[in-house]
């Protein structure tokens, strides 16, 4: 007997644990294949395919109703008659099909024959051929070949089109068996085709056997019915840190019914895009192919999982709903995470460069009009927003408008003396509310106060002539347009201008006479234009807005300020520049309006004053605020949150810093020059909202020139146009280029109102208009409505001539228009013409018809040859509500037809032209 | 007449009457008004002197007429809600007249689609404009006596204003209607809308100074009676 | 309770704190194997332990650091290294007290026993290396690597840190300047392993556990690689944060804690502190005294101790190698020695030559 090999351990234990570990290992592998494969899009398309079979079942069973199964029934009937007949004619049919393989057979037989025999042919040919150019004497021998079997192969050629000619006619007989037959099939099939077309699309799209097990692990490389879809977009790139990769938008994986019409009542993310026809659509201008998603909702594009893709919720609520549901959780380290919905029109700026307002992107146009309005880009720096105006008014004369107290009060709270201002608060904010920081606000304000004082340049004022009725000022300030800037008192008007109300406690009748009578007198870059104020009404509107007082301001205490508090400051604001005592010496030099003055310098420089006002001594000063140009695509981690406990991105960030701009200084420890310096605006929440969809739109990205909006000259007109209009309000009056005119709406009578300028450039000769922004003259005399003069520069009235004329689609000319030429016949008929249709009813001027109301008049026809465009004069006669809807010149020549039959053979057109002609000739109205 | 054609027409429409009437209802009523007539208002003419020459005294307003009888004229009467079915359009106009230097008929109704005939029967220039808000306006100029112009409104609404630009005193109102249950009071105060299938509807009067007022009606076979009262 | 723990634990946190505990605890293993490598002890630590790290799970910024996928390995590496010198010490012990009562060794005894390779071993091995591979399979399915930001050239991380075998390279460099710290200590350690076997011929102990007959190489090399190895590893993982500053287990990671710290060199200590003088000009004048001091660390050791404590060894290893052997035993000193002058004088280079950027 052998000895029994020794054991170390039991190897049936072993085995035990191999079996389970070989378990364990089966079972992650099979872990690994179902971790690979269960993916959460193929959740979400599954969810999809069920919808869409859903609904493929819903019109196969309305196709299915539309049938009309009674003619269904009646074809059936026939179909089977004529199956029928054809099965009664079975032994003819089996005899025709006989006779035609007996045709096959023939047919075949002839071909081949007549093939061979062709072949041998071709072979003697060139065999006759050789040897005959050769001389070779075997020529003779394949020439009498060739000679014997061209006859044999026309016979055999002849054979094989018998036999085919016989065969097709008998094929075609056997066809005539069944002709019936097929055609009540087809009528069938027209009968159902709907429903098959329906029954088609369901097969398609219902989930299968087959494609359950070729979308099975391992096999779903083949032909997977679900499936990742991605947008590879050429011409757009993510910009990674410098790193640029062409765009890839899978969104479309689980958004799957994003761009197709009939999914607008889904639940996300199955969701018909809003507006289909602007954006998506392939008719749109931001067809999907071209675009993607990315572009405009930022977002991580390239995944393919809810969290990944960097999904943002609407605010906490959503985000613990998505932590609940889908185990959300927020992507920290994806820099550009998804807009907020209410936020997305911030990429529209990307691509639509250089245009005042973006078509349809209110919120993104709203925050930039409120940018402008609240001097935003004068302390920013933000590329493409540079050469914008000061918004604040000009401090370089300021001690001939104001008295000192009245600037210290104002600067301690603006909103006090006028609580609609634009000016935010300065000082005395959340992060100097401890008491030091207080005096030293209180000492920062007096030197401003201070420095303003003195550095103001004299100004020569004028006397009112005549004392001032209030009565006679406010009815004046009601009528002459002064609302479509300011309002006043109860009056309420336009809000681009200052309220005026309480302007007793602020200024002295001098100068507010000397303003409204001539406003660049006092400020050379003024918006407000002049009114052309007669010395009895300047008088007059003075009085009346100097009447009413803010009695509280006015009593409003001035606290005191202690000289040590400016010398600290004053010592404060060295400490970087030089050592201490050096400091001190300087500052003993200065006596205490020396100090005062000096630290007012130091103040309007560190707070940024200049920015919007212009003060004397600060001409060439930079911008103090930070350069927002890329704010929209900033690190997350280059911004300040400090200690301030909210959500740590950007749109959290924005949004705080309108709220309250000082908060982010909470809890630290800094100086007085180092603290935060924004000043306080009091924004409402919605203010806010746009704002920072604005701020979110300035980003450096570049898209490539080709994906860009690219404005065409004309477009380029029209945008600088758009610029001076915003600039000098001329909104605030005239309803044109898609807003009303703000005076236009408060006036009850459209007559008595501004007019309308929608097509002003096609209306008006450019020569006129150009004259006329230089120098307005009176067109209405009725109008109590006065156009300012505003003015402008060349360039801009150039500008403003070339943008009306291009936003009717016409080319600006100042060569002017010629009268047109006509014969007398036509001249007398005009006027035959203007006197019968009673013109002067309406366009005339004496005092008698004033009594019928504003109304009932209308411009002067004599200045039809200076000022309007022939053309437009034809057409306007021919058809005024086609020119300017709503007006009140009626048309003459209804339909095409003219009431008047017998003057110029009733034709209407001539009759036109007439009487335009009669305007424009000088012997007609038109006064040479 | 001759009595004997005079016997048959009245029999004749008797009995169309019967035919028609005992199929369909009719709602006749008055618009009343309570209270004291308010003193008209004198409108001077003078802008225009051929207007002078009609009216040398000058014209009343006329936007408010009481009827002897305590009624309110120009009160438009008609089925709100509750008209069923496809409308013919009826191929007869509706004639709008500019007389006098006034608006002649003042409040009328008219179908959709219905041709408006405008004529001027002055010598001088008038002008119908339209403001209707749901369908497309006209302005047209009427500056020849006796000249004919055809126009029509495309969609329902009540009422739509219209004014003559040259002369400001001149208003008129028209009630479009996709159905022509409708009916305007006359001198008597007296309206009647006819042909009613019976059923339920909602009545509304409405006038042109005093608004409107609605009545929920269920109407049956016959003639059935209501009113409206309007106080200044 | 828990946080007044955890707030104790966070204070008495720092690099000399823990250094010293675990210098002492690693003294008391080495000196009391046998207690220490006993049931009852094994088990309190490994309880302890385990305990610290469950206690420790429930602190948010503990977990952070700790389940971070890249961090896994390294707290399995304290469990498992731990283990396996639990684990030889104890074998040791063992066969220390077998040769104390006269008894042959366990391997002695082992020999005569032979079985066959297949199956004892490679089944075993086969069976084991399964397990191995369903760990990792299960391992890769639930810790996964992962995906940060896209790479910002103009944003470095903070904190940088080394992969893990190096980041007791990258502790070093807080005591030393780079040049000994990433080039010369390195370079000595790989060339000082490498001279082991030619070093240490010594037959005595090898083929069998056993601690009492190699206790001086043991230790030493255990000092070295626990202490002066792993123990820096650990501490780079999970207590250096942002700025490479100093983290208790429970503490937050603050990118903005600013600790004051400013060390002098020993030329300022002697010249500007002690004696009252400016520094000298010339640099081998200013370096003179740290100059001498690591001379003298270097030379008079070797020949006093070959006089007293390591006379046999002098005996047995000869000169050359002895000076070797003494030579990079010293190296290997110098670390905890620069570490504590760090710790207890803010020393930052005992020899500073800016002027060929030499410094130690």
């Amino acid at each position: 007997m052998a000895k029994p090999t020794p054991t170390l351990y039991s190897i049936a234990k072993t085995f035990m644990w191999f079996a389970i570990i070989s378990l364990l290992l089966l079972g992650s592998l099979v872990a690994i294949v179902l971790m690979d494969h269960s993916r959460e899009w193929k959740v979400w398309q599954k969810k999809f395919v069920a919808i869409k079979t859903e609904r493929a079942k819903k019109e196969l069973a309305e196709a299915e109703a539309k049938v009309d199964k009674k003619q269904l029934a009646t074809l059936a009937e026939r179909l089977k008659q004529t199956q029928m007949e054809r099965k009664s004619q079975r032994a003819e049919m089996a005899k025709t099909r006989k006779e035609l393989e007996a045709l096959e057979v023939r047919f075949a037989q002839a071909k081949t024959h007549y093939q061979d025999q062709k072949q041998f042919q071709d072979s003697y040919r060139y065999y006759f051929e050789e040897y005959s150019t050769h001389h070779d004497p075997r020529a003779k021998e394949f020439q009498k070949k060739f000679q014997t079997i061209s006859p044999k192969v026309a016979a055999a050629k002849k054979e094989q089109d018998d036999a085919e000619k016989l065969r097709d006619e008998k094929a075609a007989q056997l066809e005539d068996f069944s002709a019936k037959e097929k055609e009540v099939k087809k009528e069938i099939e027209k009968l159902l085709a709907e429903k098959r077309l329906v029954q088609g699309k369901l097969d398609r799209v219902k989930p299968t056997l087959a494609k359950d097990i070729l979308n099975a692990p391992m096999l779903d490389f083949l032909k997977p019915s679900l499936q990742v879809q991605q947008i590879v977009l050429e011409d757009l790139y993510d910009d990674y840190h410098f790193a640029k990769t062409q765009k890839v938008d899978r969104c479309t994986t689980c958004h799957q019914g994003i761009d197709q019409k009939g999914f607008e009542d889904m639940p996300q993310p199955f969701r018909t895009h809003p507006d289909l026809d602007l954006y998506l659509g392939s008719q749109s201008p931001h067809p999907v192919e071209k675009f993607g998603c990315t572009v405009c909702h930022s977002g991580s594009g390239h995944s393919v999982s809810f969290t990944d893709a960097a999904h943002t919720p609407s605010g906490p609520e959503e985000a613990r709903q998505w932590k609940k549901k889908y185990g959300w959780h927020d992507l920290e380290k994806w820099e550009q995470k998804m807009l907020p919905l209410e936020h997305a029109q911030a990429s529209c700026a990307k691509c639509h460069n250089d245009v005042v307002e973006v078509p349809q992107a209110d919120h993104l146009n709203e925050g930039r009009r409120l940018a402008a309005k609240f001097g935003c880009f004068n302390c920013h720096k933000i590329n493409g927003f540079e050469e914008r105006w000061k918004v604040g008014p000009d401090l370089t004369h300021l001690s001939g408008k104001v008295d000192e107290d009245w600037i210290t009060r104002w600067l301690h709270d603006p909103k006090a003396f006028r609580p609609s201002t634009q000016m935010p608060q300065i000082f005395h904010l959340s992060n100097h509310q401890d008491a030091a920081d207080r005096e030293r606000d209180n000492a920062a304000i007096a030197a401003i106060t201070a420095y303003l004082v003195k550095n103001s340049e004299p100004i020569t004022l004028m006397a009112a002539p005549i004392p001032g009725n209030p009565e006679e000022g406010e009815k004046l300030v009601k009528s002459l347009g002064c609302l479509g800037c300011h309002s006043v008192g109860d009056a309420k008007g336009d809000s681009f201008g200052p309220e005026l109300s309480n302007l007793g406690s602020k200024v002295g009748a001098d100068w507010l006479f000397t303003w409204i009578k001539d406003p660049k007198h006092y400020s050379s870059h003024t918006r407000m234009p002049n009114l052309r104020l007669s010395d009895p009404e300047a008088a007059h509107i003075t009085a009346y807005l100097l009447s009413q007082r803010n009695e509280s301001f006015e009593k409003t205490s001035i606290p005191e300020v202690m000289p040590e508090v400016v010398d600290s400051l004053i010592l404060e604001s060295f400490q970087g520049a030089m050592r201490a005592q050096e400091a001190r010496a300087k500052l003993d030099q200065m006596n205490a309006d020396e100090r005062l003055e000096f630290l007012g310098k130091k103040s309007i420089a560190h707070q940024g004053c200049f920015t919007c006002h212009a003060i004397k001594g600060f001409e060439d000063q930079k911008p103090i605020g930070a350069d927002l140009s890329n704010e929209g695509r900033k690190d997350i981690h280059q911004l300040d949150f400090g200690f301030v406990p909210i959500e740590h991105s950007r749109e959290a960030f924005i949004e705080q810093k309108l709220k309250d701009p000082r908060i982010f200084d909470r809890g630290k420890i800094r100086s007085y020059y180092e603290k935060l310096r924004m000043p306080q605006f009091n924004f409402t929440d919605a203010e806010i909202e746009s704002l920072t969809t604005f701020v979110l739109s300035l980003t450096e990205e570049q898209v490539p020139l080709q994906m860009r909006k690219r404005l065409d000259l004309k477009e380029e007109r029209v945008e600088e146009g758009r610029l001076l209009v915003a600039q000098f309000n001329c909104n605030g009056c005239h309803t044109f280029d898609g807003k009303n005119g703000t005076l236009r709406e408060l006036t009850e009578d459209p007559g008595a109102a501004p007019p309308v300028l929608d097509g002003e450039g096609a209306k008006v000769q450019e020569k006129w208009l150009h004259e006329f922004l230089r120098q307005p003259t009176v067109i209405r005399p009725w109008l109590t409505y006065r156009m300012p003069t505003f003015g402008l520069n060349e360039k801009d009235t150039q500008a403003l001539v070339e943008y009306f004329a291009n936003l009717s689609h016409e080319e600006a000319s100042y060569k002017g228009h010629p009268v047109p030429e006509t014969t007398p016949e036509k001249l007398a008929a005009g006027q035959t013409i203007f006197n019968q249709f009673q013109c002067v009813k309406c366009h005339q001027l004496d005092a008698s018809s004033a009594a019928m109301g504003a109304s009932f008049l209308a411009p002067d026809l004599s200045l039809t040859k200076k000022r309007l465009k022939p053309n437009w004069v034809k057409a306007w006669i021919q058809n005024p509500e086609a020119l300017q809807a709503g007006t009140m010149m009626p048309s003459f020549f209804v339909d095409g037809q003219t009431p008047l039959t017998e003057i110029l053979g009733g034709d209407a057109q001539a009759q036109i032209e007439a009487i335009r002609d009669y305007l424009y000739h000088e012997n007609g109205v038109a006064k040479a | 007449m001759r009595p004997k054609s005079l016997f048959s027409a009245a029999l004749f429409s008797l009995l169309m009457t019967f035919a028609i009437g005992s199929a369909q209802a009719a709602v006749t009523g008055k618009a009343l008004f309570e209270g004291a007539a308010p003193a008209a208002e004198k409108i001077k003419v003078d802008a225009d002197p051929k207007c002078k020459m009609m009216h040398p005294a000058g014209l009343e307003a006329s936007s408010v007429i009481v009827n002897s009888n305590g009624t309110l004229k120009n009160v438009f009467v008609y089925v709100k809600e509750g008209a069923q079915g496809k409308f013919e359009t009826p191929k007869e106009s509706v004639v709008f007249d500019q007389v006098g230097c006034e608006y002649k008929p003042k409040v009328f109704g008219i179908q959709v689609n219905q041709t408006l005939e405008i004529l001027n029967s002055d010598d001088t220039l008038h002008n119908v404009h339209s403001l209707p808000t749901q369908s497309q306006g006209f302005n047209l100029g009427m500056p020849i006596k006796g000249m004919k112009l055809k126009k029509s409104f495309s969609k329902p609404e009540v009422m739509v204003k219209i004014k003559c630009e040259v002369h400001p005193w001149m208003a008129a109102y028209a009630g479009v209607l996709d159905h022509p249950f409708y009916s305007v009071t006359d001198d008597e105060g007296k309206f009647e809308i006819k042909n009613l299938p019976p059923g339920n509807y909602v009545l509304e009067a409405w006038h042109e100074k005093y608004g409107a007022q609605t009545q929920n009606m269920t109407v049956a076979e016959g003639e059935q009676e209501t009113s409206f009262t309007f106080k200044p | 309770m828990i946080d007044i723990f955890k707030n104790f634990v966070n204070a008495i946190s720092s690099p000399v704190v823990i250094f010293s505990a675990a210098t002492a605890v690693f003294a008391l293993f080495v000196t009391f194997p046998r207690q220490a490598t006993s049931k009852p002890v094994s088990l309190a630590v490994l309880i302890g332990a385990l305990a610290f790290f469950g206690l420790g799970l429930t602190d948010k910024h503990f977990r952070s650091i700790v389940f971070m996928p890249d961090n896994v390995p390294i707290v399995g590496l304290i469990f498992i290294f731990g283990y396996f010198t639990w684990y030889a010490m104890r074998k040791a012990v063992i066969n220390d007290m077998r040769v104390e009562r006269g008894e042959p060794t366990v391997e002695q005894t082992e020999t005569n026993e032979k079985v066959l390779v297949f199956p004892y071993l490679i089944f075993i091995e086969f069976v084991t290396a399964l397990a191995y591979a369903v760990i990792l399979v299960l391992w890769s399915i639930f810790l996964k690597a992962p995906l940060e930001e896209p790479a910002n050239p103009t944003v470095s991380p903070n904190p940088s840190k080394a992969p893990w075998y190096f980041l007791g390279l990258q502790e070093m460099l807080v005591y030393f300047d780079p040049w000994i710290a990433g080039v010369l200590l390195p370079t000595l350690i790989i060339l000082g392993l490498c001279a082991i076997p030619y070093i240490d011929r010594d037959p005595s102990g090898s083929g069998y556990y056993s601690f009492k007959g190699r206790k001086a190489v043991i230790v030493t090399y255990l000092f070295g690689f626990w202490i002066l190895w792993t123990l820096l590893v650990i501490m780079g993982t999970f207590l250096r944060g942002p700025n490479w500053n100093f983290f208790g287990p429970f503490e937050a990671w603050d990118a903005h804690k600013v600790v004051p710290l400013l060390n002098v060199n020993l030329s300022e200590l002697i010249f500007i502190k002690w004696l009252g003088i400016g520094l000298p000009k010339q640099w081998f004048i200013r370096e003179a005294p740290g100059i001498l001091l690591t001379a003298l660390y270097l030379a008079v050791p070797p020949l006093i101790l070959a006089r007293t404590k390591l006379k046999e060894v002098y005996k047995k290893l000869g000169p050359a190698r002895y000076q070797i052997m003494v030579f990079l035993l010293l190296m290997m000193l110098s670390l905890p020695i620069k570490m504590y002058l760090r710790w207890a004088f803010n020393l930052k280079y005992i020899v500073a030559i800016p002027e060929f950027f030499f410094n130690i």
